[in-house]
């Protein structure tokens, strides 16, 4: 190759760079509350990063939910008059991805907030602190002293595992508490929470053991939590990893009292895979669509009829579309309070959110502001019993 | 023959050459003015896209230092560029280290691995290679995570994106914008240096044998893990860079898939190239993002299909196609009047 041919390369490199130059709208400046973003007479602009393709695409399913109620709410009249815009873009569960689309969003989007999944969201809570914009993530931990503007849906995990180890504590003859759980913030919220709930009795917590998102085999696991002599078992994995513990665990004749992460559970889609199993429990704030108990409910039957109408790619019975759909229902709850939208008006209304019924949730749980700004804190032990989930005792309540 | 009606081809290829160079500098500079000028006219995310193409072009050239010139298969370079975007992530939010020292140690401990991971690749090589580098890059995550101390564990470790030195008023997304065009030049010099001088001819030769290269007195423990260690890096600073426009660092950010990203951008950018870096970096940045819309699983289906065309039709990637069409261009062009002359008296 000749000098002559290095040098052409190299400059048409920059014309490379050059070439994918876009002259677009003003660069992002923070929303103020006398000129807010995405707020006009007649629209709301929220904009939605979730994984909609990669290994944890099942999670897209709560923008899809989500989507159908903001759909229907707009055939309704909308928010105090204004319209929803929702815009969605993927980020594949890569925090890289979802930074770049938290800038589009709101840059090129102009949206009010933001929603996203969770979990990766931590990498754009201070770009949102920036730009003064709400982020609202379906799932995740937040720090509500140092990210102001953070919100999550779904209560915290460490509240739900410590309720489940309290139960196992009275209702478990001597229990010996295990947990395998996702190799990331699940297996230590999950621990945490085990911990919290046992109290003084943390010695019966003996192993903890993690695996990768990716991993769907757990029987080495299981193996190894059988020989420790667990006899309580939490598990924190994803759908299908989930299917494959409860077959195995069935299949060897162990029968520990089992605790599952609410969101990994589902009767379609997971439980319906497995069939019997014995001592299977969780505990839940959300009704689960296909749940035959359910059957005649209101509120689930209403959510059907408009995912079948205005997002009939999804599935109804799908937990993640009833999740996400749910997590729409409340945050048009609070911006309804909202005559004026601006980031601390919302933020207000979020904060000072009166019990509110929300008709996806289980009964006696309403949405109120709670812990950590969480609007969701109250949860039902159930027992999964010939194909439905029973309640056990009362709904418990997080006070801090 | 008549010595005064030979043909002056000698002289008639030289200007073409020299206008070739000519032209080649000219379009150089003008995209030197332009890549400056962006940031000014466009949005603050099309800078904060641009950036990343940068960040990702620096780890794509090493790429291409790597396999391109030397031949050696890494699968790794996800855990080397994320091992520069944790250290510069740990010493500027653990110990307040200016983050300009933080890229630099992030790259001398990318340097220090890339060696260590050299001195197995003197004994094996391709698919073996390979294996052994994507191994890391599977292992990177979960030794990130396990060390929840030091980095944060699955929260990862969050840094703010700097703002300009000396007080210039430049905004902090375009400071890094032109840190990170400045050290893609710089190392886009160095690329070609290195290509050109002696450890290129050393490398060409051991590309094409290695018992040819020894017995020409190549160093080759030398010269192998040097590239190694050169190239990784090279890949942790850009880490080092990307992090600071990332802003948190999550074990999920680092994983295999960055690193066939990288091959992709690599392969279909161009293997010998450091435009052809750029050219796939900006693939890799876009294409999730365009075809997301098309379905779940578009990305990976216009990769699939991207790196099959190119190697089908353009084994050296994109940087080989403007030569192609120059040369196609070239040989439709009417012959030079002197020879038309020549055949003439002929």
């Amino acid at each position: 190759m000749t000098a002559s041919s290095f040098r052409r390369p190299r400059s048409l490199a920059l014309a490379l760079l050059a070439g994918v130059l876009v002259v677009a709208a003003s660069s992002a400046s923070a929303a103020t509350d006398a000129n807010p973003r995405g707020i006009s007479k007649n629209q709301i602009i929220i904009g939605g990063s979730f994984p909609f393709s990669g290994p944890l695409a099942a999670y897209g399913a709560l923008s899809e939910g989500a989507k159908a109620y903001f759909s229907w709410v707009n055939a309704n009249g909308g928010v105090n008059g204004r319209k929803i815009k929702y815009v969605t873009l993927d980020d594949g569960y890569d925090p890289s991805r979802l930074a770049s689309n938290a800038r589009s969003l709101i840059e090129q989007q102009s949206a009010f907030l933001l929603l996203d999944f969770g979990g990766p969201a931590n990498a754009i809570r201070d770009y949102m602190q920036q730009v003064n914009a709400i982020q609202m993530n379906m799932s995740g931990l937040h720090d509500e002293a140092r990210y102001t503007l953070t919100r999550s849906w779904w209560p915290d995990i460490r509240w739900e595992a410590g309720i489940g180890a309290a139960w196992a504590l009275k209702n478990v003859s001597s229990p010996k508490v295990g947990l395998i759980a996702l190799n990331n913030d699940l297996a230590i919220d999950f621990a945490a929470g085990i911990n919290r709930g046992l109290g003084s009795s943390k010695s019966l917590f003996v192993s903890t053991l993690t695996v990768s998102p990716a991993q769907v085999d757990v029987s080495s696991q299981l193996n190894r939590l059988r020989a420790e002599g667990v006899n309580t078992l939490f598990l924190g994995i994803g759908g299908a990893t989930v299917v494959g513990a409860l077959k195995y665990i069935r299949q060897t004749g162990w029968k520990p009292t089992i605790f599952v992460y609410s969101a990994s559970l589902a009767i379609r889609g997971i439980l319906d895979q497995v069939g019997d199993i014995e001592n299977l429990y969780s505990a839940m704030w959300l009704k689960d669509p296909a749940d035959p108990r359910w059957a005649k409910d209101a509120g689930v039957n209403a959510y059907k009829a408009r995912v079948a109408k205005y997002a009939s790619s999804a599935d109804p019975n799908n937990i993640f579309v009833e999740n996400g759909y749910a997590g729409a229902v409340a945050l048009v709850a609070v911006l309804k309070k909202v005559k004026n939208p601006t980031t601390a008006s919302v933020l207000k209304a979020w904060n000072t959110l009166m019990p509110t019924v929300n008709p996806l949730l289980m009964p006696n749980i309403k949405l109120s502001r709670g812990p950590q700004g969480r609007i969701v804190h109250q949860y039902q032990i159930v027992k999964f019993t010939n194909g439905s989930y029973k309640p056990v005792g009362n709904v418990v309540t997080i006070k801090g | 023959m008549n010595a005064a009606r030979l043909p002056v081809r000698g002289n008639a290829r030289t200007s073409s050459r020299d206008a070739a160079w000519l032209a080649g500098r000219g379009i150089f500079a003008i995209c030197i003015c332009l890549a400056v000028v962006a940031p000014f006219v466009v949005s603050g995310y099309t800078v904060f896209q641009f950036t990343r193409i940068l960040c990702i072009g620096i780890a794509v050239l090493s790429i291409n230092l790597l396999l391109g010139y030397s031949g050696q298969v890494s699968i790794g370079h996800s855990a080397i560029f994320g091992l520069g975007a944790y250290t510069t992530a740990i010493l500027v939010h653990r110990a307040s280290v200016p983050y300009g020292l933080a890229i630099l140690a992030g790259g001398a401990l990318a340097f220090a691995a890339g060696f260590l991971l050299g001195l197995p690749a003197l004994r094996i090589r391709g698919l073996y290679l390979g294996l052994l580098t994507l191994g890391i890059a599977v292992l990177f995550p979960t030794i990130v995570a396990h060390f929840r101390g030091l980095t944060g564990g699955p929260f990862g470790i969050s840094i703010r994106t700097p703002s300009a030195p000396f007080g210039i008023d430049l905004g902090a997304g375009k400071w890094l914008y032109f840190l990170s065009l400045a050290t893609l030049l710089v190392f886009v010099g160095g690329f070609h240096g290195i290509v050109r001088g002696r450890i290129g001819r050393a490398l060409g030769a051991l590309r094409k044998s290695e018992a040819m290269a020894a017995a020409l007195g190549v160093g080759l423990a030398r010269t192998k893990t040097l590239i190694f260690a050169i190239s990784a890096g090279m890949a942790g600073i850009g880490g080092g860079l990307y992090q600071l426009l990332i802003g948190t660092a999550t074990p999920a950010t680092y994983t295999l898939t960055l690193s066939l990203a990288f091959l992709v951008a690599s392969v279909v950018g161009g293997l010998r190239s450091s435009w052809g870096a750029i050219a796939g970096a900006a693939f890799v940045v876009y294409v999730p993002d365009k075809t997301a819309s098309l379905g779940s699983t578009a990305p990976q289906l216009v990769y699939a299909i991207a790196l099959a065309a190119v190697i089908y039709f353009l084994p050296g990637g994109v940087a080989a196609l403007p030569p192609r069409l120059l040369g196609m261009w070239r040989s439709k062009r009417p012959r030079h009047a002197l020879q038309l002359q020549q055949r003439g008296g002929e």
